[in-house]
């Protein structure tokens, strides 16, 4: 597991997204907003900012392998190529 | 017929001989719906979670499409498609609800739904250019359509929540991307391949402003190519998807490297095959991707009874994955993965799954049989159902969206019919799936009956207490009308009585093709309905603004609206009656002509471009013939129509200019164009936000006398003759003569009638009509109800004006009626009710359906839209959320004529 932290509740494995706006919380069983700070019991869900195959290009999009155009908040826990990341900039402890 | 000096002496009135309500009922309050039932705990948190709900747009699905795609240069096309069809189903965010017994979705969200860029760009992002472009080609509909800030819609930008095609919400973080995905498209979408061969179709500038003036409301081949149709389960259902795989491959060893008898298309089977086993493979991934998912939400779920449930998800998810089916919850399972896999293909709507309840028969029966399975247990499986189906949008054009279809996505479940063996094919599992629909009251699926005097009367009784919840749904469909089509349509390629007989309703209330198959099952053989076994029933020119058209004919070509000339000029003085006719006729004929040929291009490059693969898969006989359904696979292939709105309308106008201008000689033709011009002396609807006759503003007095006139010309719905010989004339003329013009199928073209919402924006830009009706305000819903209010002689009159002429000679017909709740109170009052769609059906009328409501209710719920979210009305072919329909649409239900008595 990397050390890549969630910072929000729609960064979270446990989150479960109903709409744009909002989602279930797996584990606290309650609605939470997408952009509610994650929870202590937060970990992180497999997204493309946190692969280590992954880099920011501008605002909202990225590179994957430097090659595929893609954006960091996809989701990848069907992506097979995906490798959780060591490090992120600005990542809690 | 009142007194012309009479409305003088009152100059302040409206000069509307109109009845809303026909009947008396002493109004004490609100008069609520008789029926009302209460679905599981369970359905009932899942529905809650829904009305909280927004409409959202995922990326995911053509995030991953257009990255495969991009990858495949070169590759055939069909099997590029498939390649990056599977790419997407294997990497969709698998999401699974708390308390769902049937899982997967369109989306990682509860609601959603997502663009394909490769069929349309056009309002995914909405840039100048683009804009502009659809401007001019018609497709903007910026003025006229209105989208409803109620419900689940998003309607504008909200923190970081982006708003687009004027209806739903899309993350700001995924802006970005989905502008990228979809300038990837840009000059090889189907749109805009289709634009760049249109425009060399001879009077191409004709046809750009037939969409301009809203005569036709939108083009099918590029916007929904796919639907209205019925889906066929039976392959998933019988083999398994391990075993349609092991069926392709064993085809691919027959037919690789051999043409058979078809030297320019059977080199082509071997890339279908290869095509069909890539996608399955692809669904495959995708249901155990879900599967992994409920395992995973096991694992850490601390209620047992919970965990349980994610676990039993998990099998059966793990099972249906490769083999066939061995329960009723695993078939019903495959069965929903199969709808959503064949709707993530192409923008499509109106996927019917068909008379569900007959196909499902034999797993449901055996469970019972072997304790497996109870009828509370099945009643909760089919609430599920209900939400699923519920649960997802369609993602397109705003005309497209809301201006045809309100937002509904038309899944048809038809009931009752006959068997193969001419017996009534009605079961439990019918009447159950009756009962959900009350429990769980929701738009979706909704449901039509197929009426044969066959059919038990009780099982009648039962789809009555379901009209009287007030959902609408099940419609009435004429199974005999029905199999009368479908043999002049399909006899030609070789549909006999017995495959008539697998009739189900596609769409609305599309008649579609269908025929039967044998089904084993642990031993046991059945005769089940296969499902659909045509492509889209409802696609080619769509929808005719006839109002409009006669509004060209009486200003020689000229919108009045726009001032743009639509048409050459006629050259005719229009100085009888038959001049008149004459030259609607052949503006008719221009129309059509010039729509079809673009139609036929646009479909042709989507079957090209962007070929069907999921449905042609299961679409007998594509699987047996190796061709996909764009190369006439399917076994009929008759399916291209053309569709209109506003018939009685235009009807009711013809009654008046000839009764009035022609035969009575009251009012000349310049004195009724001016006031036509002049609206009447009254406001535009859009000027006082008011889009039926009910509540209009009258500026000027000057036009009294002629708007009198025409309100008090004959009207269709009276079972008076003036106005019926009308209807009659024209429908005689539509139905023969769109069959001179051909598909790109080269068969002929059909008559299809409804209206879905068109009526709204299609009356939003059609100036005052000579019957009467205001600039601006909401045509007559569907085909054959009559315009609000003129009904004046009760339902058997209205049902022998609508039954004045032969409706097999057209792929379907509607007919509305809106009923006060206390004119069909208790057991009598729904025997009164089976007895009116009796006579109905009885002489010759094709459909029928209610709206069950007090209209004070309505103006209520208009007023006070915040008490009721879960309202749910019928609009024309379809059930919805009241808070989710536009406003124009709203004013016409409303005004619809109230029957509170059905003599």
């Amino acid at each position: 597991m990397s050390q890549a932290v969630a910072q929000r509740c729609a960064d979270c494995n446990q989150y479960v997204p109903v709409d744009v706006f909002k989602g279930l919380c797996h584990i606290n069983k309650c609605t939470v907003q997408v952009d509610d700070p994650a929870c202590e019991e937060c970990a992180p869900m497999k997204k493309c900012k946190f692969c280590k195959h992954y880099s920011p290009k501008e605002e909202y999009l990225g590179l994957c392998k430097g090659e595929e155009l893609t954006y960091p908040d996809l989701v990848t826990r069907t992506c097979e190529m995906f490798e959780w990341r060591s490090h992120l900039p600005g990542d809690r402890k | 017929m009142l007194d012309m000096e009479t409305n003088t002496d009152k100059p302040e009135q409206p000069s509307l001989r109109l009845a809303y309500r026909y009947g008396c009922v002493q109004s004490q309050g609100i008069e609520h719906r008789e029926v009302k039932k209460d679905p599981f705990a369970r359905t009932r948190r899942i529905r809650d979670l829904y009305f909280e709900t927004k409409s959202s747009v995922s990326v995911e699905f053509p995030y991953w499409y257009t990255r495969r795609w991009n990858q495949l240069e070169g590759e055939i096309p069909i099997v590029r498609r498939a390649e990056s069809l599977k790419h997407a189903f294997s990497h969709l965010t698998p999401t699974i609800f708390p308390g769902e017994l049937l899982v997967m979705g369109r989306t990682l969200y509860l609601r959603g739904s997502y663009p394909m860029p490769w069929v349309s760009q056009t309002f995914i992002v909405e840039t100048e250019n683009r804009y502009q472009e659809a401007k001019r080609r018609g497709l903007a509909g910026e003025d006229v359509v209105k989208v409803p800030k109620g419900g689940g819609n998003i309607t504008a930008n909200v923190g970081n929540v982006v708003s687009i095609a004027g209806k739903f919400g899309l993350r700001k973080e995924e802006y970005p991307i989905l502008k990228n995905v979809t300038a990837m498209w840009d000059g090889r979408s189907v749109e805009d391949l289709s634009l760049k061969y249109e425009m060399m179709v001879a009077g191409y500038e004709t046809k750009e402003a037939i969409m301009r003036s809203l005569v036709c409301m939108y083009d099918s081949g590029y916007t929904l190519p796919q639907g209205r149709e019925v889906i066929s389960y039976y392959y998933p259902l019988q083999y398994g998807i391990g075993g349609m795989i092991d069926l392709c491959q064993k085809r691919i060893e027959q037919v690789a490297g051999d043409p058979g008898n078809d030297g320019v298309n059977g080199m082509d089977r071997l890339y279908f095959y290869k095509a069909a086993i890539t996608v399955l493979e692809g669904i495959k991934r995708w249901i155990l991707n879900h599967a992994a998912e409920a395992r995973r939400l096991a694992s850490t779920e601390t209620d047992m009874k919970q965990r349980a449930e994610y676990e039993e998800i998990a099998n059966t998810l793990e099972w249906i994955s490769s083999k066939q089916p061995r329960t009723f919850c695993e078939a019903l399972q495959l069965c929903w993965t199969f709808h959503m896999a064949v709707l993530a293909e192409d923008s499509f709507s109106g996927l019917a799954p068909g008379r569900l309840g007959q196909i499902l028969y034999p797993w449901w029966k055996q469970d019972i049989e072997n304790g497996v399975l109870d009828r509370e247990k099945t009643l909760e499986l089919l609430e599920c159902m209900r939400m699923k189906f519920t649960e997802f949008d369609l993602f397109g054009p705003k005309m497209v969206i809301e201006g045809i279809q309100s937002g509904s996505t038309f899944n048809n479940v038809s009931l009752g019919g006959l068997t193969k063996d001419g017996e009534s094919a009605t079961n439990d599992l019918e009447t159950l799936m009756i009962e959900a629909g009350m429990t769980c009251e929701s738009p979706q699926p909704t449901m039509t009956l197929l009426y044969d005097e066959k059919l038990p009367e009780e099982f009648l009784l039962k789809a009555v207490e379901c009209n009287k919840t007030g959902t609408g749904y099940p419609a009435w469909v004429n199974n005999k009308v029905a199999m009368e089509f479908l043999l002049k349509n399909f006899g030609p390629e070789g549909m006999n009585v017995d495959d008539a007989k697998a009739v189900a309703i596609g769409g609305c209330l599309q008649t579609a093709a269908c025929t039967w198959a044998e089904l084993s099952l642990n031993d046991k053989k059945y005769v089940i309905p296969r499902g659909g076994a045509a492509a889209a029933t409802d696609v080619g020119v769509h929808f005719l603004n006839l109002p409009k058209i006669l509004e060209l004919v009486l200003f020689d070509g000229v919108d009045q609206r726009t001032g743009e000339r639509v048409l050459p000029s006629h050259g005719s003085k229009l100085e009888t009656y038959d001049d008149l006719w004459a030259a609607y006729k052949e503006y008719f004929r221009q129309i059509v002509d010039i729509l079809i040929r673009c139609n036929n291009i646009q479909h042709d490059i989507w079957r090209k471009l962007t070929p069907s693969v999921v449905n042609s898969m299961l679409k007998p006989d594509c699987l047996e013939k190796g061709m996909h359904i764009g190369m006439m696979g399917s076994r009929y292939n008759r399916n291209f129509s053309v569709n209109i709105c506003g018939g009685i309308n235009m009807v009711n106008s013809l009654a008046s200019l000839k009764f009035n201008v022609y035969d009575n000689k009251r009012i000349s033709r310049e004195e009724l164009k001016e006031a036509l011009h002049h609206n009447f002396g009254y406001r535009r609807a859009e000027e006082v936000g008011s889009y039926s006759l009910l509540d209009q503003a009258k500026i000027s007095h000057n036009w009294d006398k002629i708007h009198h006139l025409c309100m008090n010309a004959p009207k269709y719905g009276n079972d008076e003759p003036y106005a019926d010989d009308i209807l009659k004339e024209w429908e005689q003329f539509y139905t023969s003569v769109v069959q001179e013009y051909k598909s790109l199928f080269a068969k002929p073209l059909y008559a299809l009638q409804l209206s879905v919402s068109t009526h709204g924006p299609m009356g939003a830009v059609n100036i005052a009509t000579p019957d009467g009706r205001l600039h601006g305000t909401t045509l007559a819903d569907a085909s054959l109800s009559a315009y609000p209010g003129t009904d004046l002689n009760g339902p058997y009159a209205l049902f022998n004006s609508a039954t004045c002429w032969d409706h097999s000679s057209s792929q379907c017909t509607q007919m509305n009626l809106k009923i006060h709740p206390s004119a069909i109170k208790g057991r009598e009052g729904s025997k009164k009710l089976l007895e009116l769609i009796r006579a109905y059906m009885r002489k010759g009328g094709f459909h029928i359906q209610f709206n069950i409501v007090d209209s004070e209710m309505l103006r209520d719920a208009q007023a006070h839209p915040e008490k009721y979210r879960d309202l749910l009305v019928r609009v024309a072919g379809f059930t919805h959320y009241w808070v989710e329909l536009p406003k124009p649409i709203q004013d016409e239900i409303i005004a619809r004529t109230e029957y509170e008595e059905l003599a």
